[in-house]
């Protein structure tokens, strides 16, 4: 007798079952896989900011640093809003990282560019910026990045396979299936969320990256005031920590917007300029910022 | 001198000891002030953090060790009005929340019959002026124990017509009949000689400077004749000499800067900080060498 052949009630006992078992034997799967879970036993690196960028997000966020420190320097600037394009304003500085040098020479062939563009020209020289995290193991290696990612997936695919066949059989034969229907949506949930949260840092590198915000602090309170006082590596940094939101003064607020996923045509830009009152008064402070994805945040 | 407040910053015995610096923190300059090394406290806006909320920029000062004063704006001691209770409570809760060897606030009012002036407002000279404040000091004292509260002098463009008293006997008998503790506003101190008249040395002299808690540095601007301590602008020279003056009487627990606006760059404001730390290391050893002669 296969488990199709169950009764609903019976069938809907065991898949609920199923479905609460895999879910939590499929955190634990990436969890574990996650390590080292221990500091690194030496001196931790001085990693530059695109580097923690790339240790945050991944190749996407060490592109959009690298934009984000350009637009600082008045290096590029943003132009227009459907969607909005960067564009050269001034000569790109000696001192550039070999990935603003990529999104410089991205911008420059086009004479204008989107951001997306920018980011599919960039994203094959980004795998440089990983090699130091690799060595001391912030980041999954590509054979236990590729199955922590699948492993769960695989798992929901063939939950959810299970269900729609019992579903399909209980339709067939006249019966009720609303409720595993929902619970058909639930492992949907489920999978999707899998899916679309690839892991990325191990358990070391996560805390790694904690440790950096809670010590940097100060720099998401200036970054989102005045960023004018900030040196561009503090700009990039702060971008690499706490994500667009930081970007939220004057030519860096026309970044901001222009980072937003388009809906349909996108709106202006605008910036936003903070101010102080005289004596006495003065700006309230920044709340912390949200991070960026990965495997199994501390 | 002894230390009035046990948790603050030790008091510096020697003319050669580091001046204990402190400055207020906005988040414009978080950064600048993140990094400096050599700096013992922070003052913090009190109304900036409602609900006693606190970011994480904040919380580190207290890992590092640096102290926090949470600085009020808006009790309004020295109205007529009894002060709200809730404004005191929400003082303290901050104070708690941070660890607050002392918190501080104006003798000065902001309020009066439901209108809000908006700025500090000075408390007539007068016995019913300084009964009121006083009542209302020891409101808030009541309220905030066990966190010592420090009362600041203001600057001010005019004074009330009748006063009773100075300023320098006033702002004693406030601080004696409340057992307060006094910050005292040098750059105001300064502002008020410059705007009123008056020897701004001889006022030091006769303030209860051993209720010292910490010192205010500020600058300003002066516009048609007037100047204003609007917090967004350089120190003035003189108010730097003033600061030495103040350490070759006595020496203050703490010395800091307040920036409310206008921030400069960072090397310029870490060259004001230098400065003031120079202003009090020169006072100090005129008053050692003083006291050897």
């Amino acid at each position: 007798m296969s488990i199709l052949d169950l009764r609903g009630p019976e069938f809907l006992q065991v898949f609920l079952t199923l479905f609460l078992l895999l879910t939590a034997a499929c955190l634990v799967f990436r969890w574990v896989m996650a390590g080292p879970f221990d500091d690194h036993p030496s001196h931790e690196p001085d990693l530059d900011p695109l580097e923690v960028a790339y240790l945050a997000g991944g190749a996407k966020s060490a592109i959009d640093a690298a934009i984000a420190s350009l637009v600082h320097r008045e290096v590029l600037t943003v132009r227009g809003s459907a969607p909005p394009r960067l564009k050269i304003a001034a000569d790109l500085p000696d001192d550039a990282a070999p990935l603003e040098l990529t999104v410089y020479a991205s911008v420059a062939a086009a004479a204008e560019q989107t951001i997306r563009d920018v980011r599919k020209t960039a994203a094959p020289t980004t795998p440089r910026l990983a090699k130091r995290l690799e060595e001391y193991e912030y980041l999954l290696d590509p054979m236990r990045r590729t199955v922590c990612h699948a492993v769960p997936v695989v798992t929901f695919v063939a939950l959810l396979a299970l269900g729609f066949a019992k579903v399909s059989l209980g339709w067939w034969r006249n019966r009720p299936v609303a409720y595993l229907v929902v619970l058909c949506i639930a492992a949907a949930i489920a999978l999707f969320a899998f899916a679309l949260n690839p892991p990325h840092r191990t358990r070391r590198g996560t805390r790694f990256l904690n440790r950096l915000k809670r010590d940097n602090a100060a720099l998401h309170a200036t970054a989102t005031t005045a960023p004018s006082q900030m040196a561009y590596t503090d700009l990039a940094l702060a971008f690499a920590l706490y994500g667009p939101a930081v970007l939220s003064m004057g030519p860096l607020a026309d970044l901001n917007e222009a980072f937003k996923p388009r809906s349909n045509g996108g709106s202006g830009c605008g910036g936003s300029s903070g101010s102080s009152c005289g004596s006495s008064c003065g700006g309230g402070g920044g709340g912390g910022g949200g991070g960026c994805g990965g495997c199994g945040g501390d | 001198m002894p230390n009035p407040f046990p948790g603050f910053a030790a008091v510096h015995r020697t003319a050669d000891s580091p001046p204990t610096l402190g400055i207020g923190w906005r988040p414009e300059i978080a950064l600048t002030i993140d990094r400096r090394p050599h700096l013992s406290f922070v003052e913090i806006t009190a109304e900036h953090f409602p609900g006693a909320h606190v970011p994480p920029a904040i919380d580190r000062f207290r890992e590092r060790g640096l102290s926090i004063i949470p600085h009020g704006i808006s009790l309004s001691l020295g109205g007529a009005e009894p002060i709200d209770r809730a404004r005191v409570r929400a003082l303290a809760a901050l104070a708690k929340r941070v660890g607050a060897p002392l918190v501080s606030e104006h003798i000065a009012f902001v309020r009066a019959g439901g209108a809000e002036a908006g700025h500090l407002l000075p408390v007539p000279r007068t016995r019913a002026g300084i009964e009121a404040l006083i009542e209302n000091v020891k409101i808030a004292r009541d309220l905030l124990l066990p966190i010592p509260l420090a009362l600041e002098n203001i600057s001010v463009l005019f004074d009330w017509p009748g006063a009773e008293m100075a300023e320098a006997e006033f702002v004693t008998e406030v601080l004696e009949r409340t057992d307060s503790l006094m910050l005292l506003d040098i750059a105001n101190v300064w502002a008020n000689a410059k705007n009123l008249g008056g020897d701004p040395v001889a006022l030091l002299r006769r303030l209860p400077l051993e209720r010292l808690a910490y010192v205010h540095v500020g600058g300003g601007e002066e516009r048609d004749g007037v100047y204003h301590d609007t917090h967004a602008a350089a120190v003035p020279d003189g108010v730097f000499d003033l600061v030495t003056e103040l350490c070759a009487i006595a020496t203050p627990p703490g010395v800091m800067i307040e920036r409310d606006d206008a921030f400069p760059p960072p090397p310029v404001l870490e060259a004001e900080l230098d400065r003031l730390a120079q202003a009090v290391r020169d006072g100090s050893q005129r008053r050692e060498a003083s006291r050897v002669a």
